[in-house]
């Protein structure tokens, strides 16, 4: 290449433009769009459903309250993590997260599976205030969620809107969503924490729903 | 073509002013939360202070407003000076400004409220994102309009780096942001689980990349051998510099998934990337740094070099520190600790934040028509408090993340873990209350530097702003050597 | 990955790579006009930028040929060239079984030695102290404390005391973290408006607390009728509902009149999740005598 054929690049601003262009495109065409078609054929073992309404509307308050900037729903593929949270995080068990919350930081511990960890009243009391059972906890506290309601209408316009996104809600499931006017955003919050890491995780085919849950630690 | 043509620094200076404004806000917030982090009790209750609702501000508030501010203030000043023309469109580049601003006002009252798409530094919803891609749009087309008139042929290489930031931003930012709206307050992307991390992260890390590298690069660019009054070092090192950097950086984002969900074959790209991009990234500093030799004595006397060089140094090593970061291996125990945010602030806050004041600092007396800064001691001053305080949050960061990383992982000889988690938290607790405090003497020094940029503003106002008159007609030999510059 | 899609990757990452290296060995030989003075005489900027010619340092040179050098062997040896498995055959999953495989033979053997031993054994053992230690810090203190004395806004119960809601020894410990507990105390508001604060100075003089007599002796049939089918005649309570002595002065949600009183009315249905499978019998057996531990901390001493 003689250098004049080059310079041209650089004397003309369409020429530099779309070149530019094209090279700032190649790494999201190789490594989007495989991901994408990849992504649309994965899907849930039998069994999995995307989320209830009460669910749906405590995934939102979750993505709202941003408490994926403390907390990571990501058990990586890591012996040591594996040791203390539990069997790796798989992509089954994030098709429905619209957005994915695997979070980037762990200023508190992964809660990829921590549904069922603890009771619903420690969830209502650790998020009304962390510090009442953890002492030596730096998380906020979220009062105004026990006084504030879900609109089951705003439910059911998400389920549509979802269900347009290709997530299988029937009408019935949709229709359901009025069932949850009115339920206050901690009772939401607390249903989404409490299914975490089960209600979405493959399930073997011979066990039942609660024990089908998270694994064995420390021996294998 | 008029007689007469003058430099449109109307709007750079409005760019400028806004910078100063949101460099101060966005790091007042940052002050906030880390001491949310060390004192929890801090947000009083309040929903719309409380950390995790308003991290999303500081981010916002420095990388778009302060950052997005200064990038295109200066690049429409380099793009100008660059090649001897006159901004394309005033009205255009005016409505950029008050778009621009008004963005940034309406994404850091929404998020607050919880308006968010919890996409990291895309948190926007998709209302703002629409008016985001308006403006960007609109930025480009005065950008490119600029230098399709321009008069200079050759195209200077701070606008090739300007010209991908803007290429490479629109087109992370649309693809991104592609969401189907529920209300007006809410909206759902399009991609959902893995295929949503992985274009989040090409997202958030190629925000890094263009925003915070490619752009600021283009500021040092113009701005590096204009302060050490010599030659862009190498012409050549700047050709495979820009063109590795622009392209293998897109490839990089996989590096935030490692040992995730995502497909083995895609980390192990992101990691094989990661670690050439080391190369065109010690390359471009080497190139800016090497510019000084022959007018280090230079540092003594301008504290504005003193910035850059700083910056530079910044740069290559938080680009050697990244690509480390990006090996499995090392990302095992970086990933989700501190030493994330270490590296983040050594890039924002040691390259992004000191080439943009150093480069602020040069710029600004030549914007308002003053010979010199007001104040040569403030801006001494705010050297001295914006490297203490860089200093002191990156290392506090550095050893919470490492104590971290080491605590999560620390297995006893009889293969259980040693700490729980709560312990780490425990440990690095006061580390926060470190961080904190350089975040203060960071803000204080941005305070130094708002009083500087006034009294140099008042000298101006005190005389009328003469504009800068564009050398026209140029003479014909463009391309044959000029006389040995001028001072300045 | 369909065949496609692999080379649509392979391809990407060989252009990309391709190009800038192509250009890094181009650059430096290519025959840029050069003026004298050692600039490329473009000018900008009123002619005070300018661009010099310098040749490219050696050490970048070298380390960028051992970047591409490494980065390529990288994709060589590790999956990344779209379907190509790499000559490692490496996968994450591979590295963890390895990593998990390795990690187990260190700590089977011990888990199997503590396994054997009984959990009263196991509390007056270091290694197993240690281990459970850490296990009921990141399982257990979220509601019973750091040093496991429990939460009455929870009615998580104190476990360094001599009292147990479902038995203390060993075994009971084990049944009570492997399958959880769930209180089952029904509100009892529709005994009626005395009825209630009469009850609550009875329960209050069962502890020793002061108390009103003469309500006291009024709630004496309604205790016997009632509150007695679980907590027993005389107010001991029963292990094997879980119903709390009375009699002892310890209280789970807090002994004050007003606590006493918000527990008659509303019940308590305080709950202990299931800890198996979450955690393995293995591990549940050192957390019991962990737990066990807490309360026979004087008998370790002795012994």
């Amino acid at each position: 290449m003689a250098y004049r054929h080059f310079e041209s690049v650089e004397k003309h601003a369409w020429m530099l433009g779309i070149l530019t262009a094209v090279m700032v495109s190649l790494g999201g065409l190789a490594e989007i769009l495989p991901t994408f078609v990849e992504a649309t054929r994965v899907k849930l073992a039998a069994g999995g459903k995307p989320y209830d309404p009460l669910r749906l509307a405590g995934r939102d308050i979750y993505v709202r309250e941003g408490c994926y900037l403390c907390h990571s729903q990501m058990i990586r593929a890591l012996r040591f993590e594996t040791q203390r949270y539990g069997r790796f995080s798989t992509a089954e068990e994030s098709v429905y997260d619209r957005p994915f919350q695997w979070g980037s930081k762990r200023t508190g511990p992964d809660l990829a599976r921590v549904g069922g960890k603890y009771s619903d009243d420690w969830q209502r009391v650790h998020l009304m205030d962390p510090r009442a059972v953890v002492p030596q906890s730096n998380m906020p506290a979220y009062p105004w969620l026990a006084t504030a309601r879900i609109d089951g209408a705003d439910i059911a316009a998400r389920m549509r809107t979802l269900r347009r996104l290709g997530d299988p809600y029937t009408d019935a499931d949709i229709a359901a969503a009025m069932s949850v006017d009115g339920r206050t955003e901690l009772d939401a919050l607390v249903a989404y924490l409490q299914g975490l890491g089960l209600a979405n995780g493959p399930q073997p085919a011979q066990a039942g729903a609660a024990a089908a849950a998270p694994v064995a630690r420390t021996s294998p | 073509m008029a007689s007469t043509e003058y430099y449109n620094d109307r709007v750079v200076r409005l760019f400028l002013l806004a910078a100063t404004v949101w460099g101060i806000v966005g790091m007042l917030l940052g002050m906030y939360v880390a001491a949310e982090l060390a004192w929890p009790g801090l947000n009083l209750g309040i929903p719309w202070v409380t950390f995790s609702r308003i991290r999303p501000d500081h981010t916002f508030g420095v990388i778009f407003a302060f950052g997005g501010s200064a990038l295109m203030g200066t690049c429409y000043y380099v793009v100008q000076r660059t090649g001897h023309t006159r901004l394309a469109w005033d009205r255009l580049a005016e409505c950029t400004f008050w778009g621009w601003q008004l963005i940034c006002l309406l994404a850091m009252a929404t998020m607050p409220l919880g308006i968010t798409q919890s996409k990291e530094y895309a948190e926007p919803e998709w209302f703002i994102d629409i008016l985001i891609a308006i403006v960007w749009v609109s930025f480009g087309a005065v950008f490119f309009a600029t230098l399709a008139r321009r008069r200079i042929r050759h195209i200077y290489v701070a606008n090739w780096y300007y010209g991908a930031f803007i290429i490479a931003v629109g087109l992370l930012h649309v693809v991104n942001n592609l969401a189907l709206p529920a209300s007006l307050t809410k909206s759902y992307p399009i991609y959902s689980g893995v295929a949503d991390a992985m274009v989040q992260w090409w997202y958030g890390h190629n925000a890094v990349a263009f925003f915070l590298t490619a752009g600021f690069l283009g500021m040092m660019y113009y701005f590096v051998p204009r302060q050490a009054r010599q030659p862009l070092w190498s012409y050549r090192f700047s050709i495979v510099n820009f063109w590795a950097l622009i392209s293998i950086y897109m490839w990089a984002g996989a590096h935030h998934l490692m040992y995730t969900a995502l497909p083995d074959w895609v980390q192990s790209v992101g990691m094989a990337f990661s670690l050439v991009l080391l190369m065109p990234s010690w390359g471009s500093a080497a190139n800016g740094l090497l510019t000084f030799n022959g007018s280090w004595h230079r540092l003594k006397s301008d504290p504005a070099a003193k910035f850059m060089v700083l910056a530079l140094v910044f740069y290559a090593a938080s680009t050697s520190e990244g690509s480390m970061m990006a090996i499995k291996t090392v990302n095992s125990l970086s990933h989700y600790t501190d030493w994330t945010i270490a590296h983040v602030h050594s890039g924002s806050l040691g390259w992004v934040a000191m080439i943009t004041i150093g480069s602020l600092y040069a710029m600004a007396p030549r914007a308002l028509g003053r010979p010199a800064m007001h104040s040569r001691k403030g801006m001494e001053l705010h050297f001295w408090l914006h490297t203490a305080g860089t200093l002191l949050y990156v290392i506090a960061m550095w050893i919470a993340g490492v104590t971290e990383g080491m605590m999560w992982r620390a297995t006893q000889p009889d293969g259980s873990l040693t700490h729980a988690f709560i312990d780490s938290l425990m440990t690095i607790r006061p580390l926060y209350m470190v961080r904190w405090f350089g975040g203060v003497l960071i803000w204080l020094g941005m305070w130094v530097m708002a009083w500087n940029l006034w009294y140099t503003a008042a000298d101006a106002r005190r005389r009328i702003i003469l504009p800068m008159p564009v050398p026209v007609p140029e003479p014909a030999s463009a391309q044959t050597p000029a006389p040995a510059p001028a001072a300045g | 990955m369909s065949s496609g899609w692999s080379w649509w990757v392979i391809g990407l990452i060989v252009f990309n790579l391709g190009v800038t290296f192509f250009l890094f060995l181009w650059a430096p030989r290519a025959k840029v006009p050069v003026l004298p003075d050692g600039t490329t005489g473009h000018v900008w900027a009123h002619g005070v930028l300018r661009e010099g010619m310098h040749r490219l340092p050696g050490w970048w040179i070298v380390a960028s040929f051992a970047m591409y050098f490494i980065a390529l062997g990288y994709l060589v040896l590790y999956p990344g060239f779209g379907n190509h498995k790499g000559a490692l055959d490496w996968t994450s999953g591979k590295e963890l079984a390895a990593a998990t495989a390795a990690n187990t033979a260190k700590l089977d053997p011990v888990l199997k030695r503590l396994a054997a031993m009984s959990v009263e054994a196991i509390a007056r053992d270091a290694q197993a102290q240690r281990i459970g230690g850490r296990l009921f810090i990141d399982n257990c203190a979220a509601c019973h404390g750091r040093t496991g004395r429990g939460n009455p806004s929870l009615g998580a119960p104190n476990l360094t005391d001599e009292d147990w809601l479902y038995g203390g020894t060993g075994q009971d410990i084990t049944t009570s973290i492997r399958g959880g507990r769930s209180g089952v105390m029904p509100p009892w508001n529709s005994l009626g408006e005395p009825a209630v604060r009469n009850l609550v100075e009875y329960v209050l003089g069962l502890s020793g607390k002061p108390y009103n007599t003469a309500a006291a002796a009024a709630a004496e049939p309604t205790f016997k009728t009632t509150c007695a089918a679980c907590h027993g005649p005389d107010g001991r309570g029963n292990p094997l509902l879980g119903a709390p002595n009375l009699t002892d002065n310890i209280w789970l949600y807090g002994g004050t009149q007003a606590a006493v009183e918000t527990t008659i009315r509303g019940g308590r249905q305080g709950h202990m999740p299931a800890w198996s499978p979450r955690l393995s019998d293995d591990d549940i057996h050192v957390l019991a005598g962990y737990v066990y531990h807490l309360s026979h901390d004087g008998d370790a001493d002795t012994k």
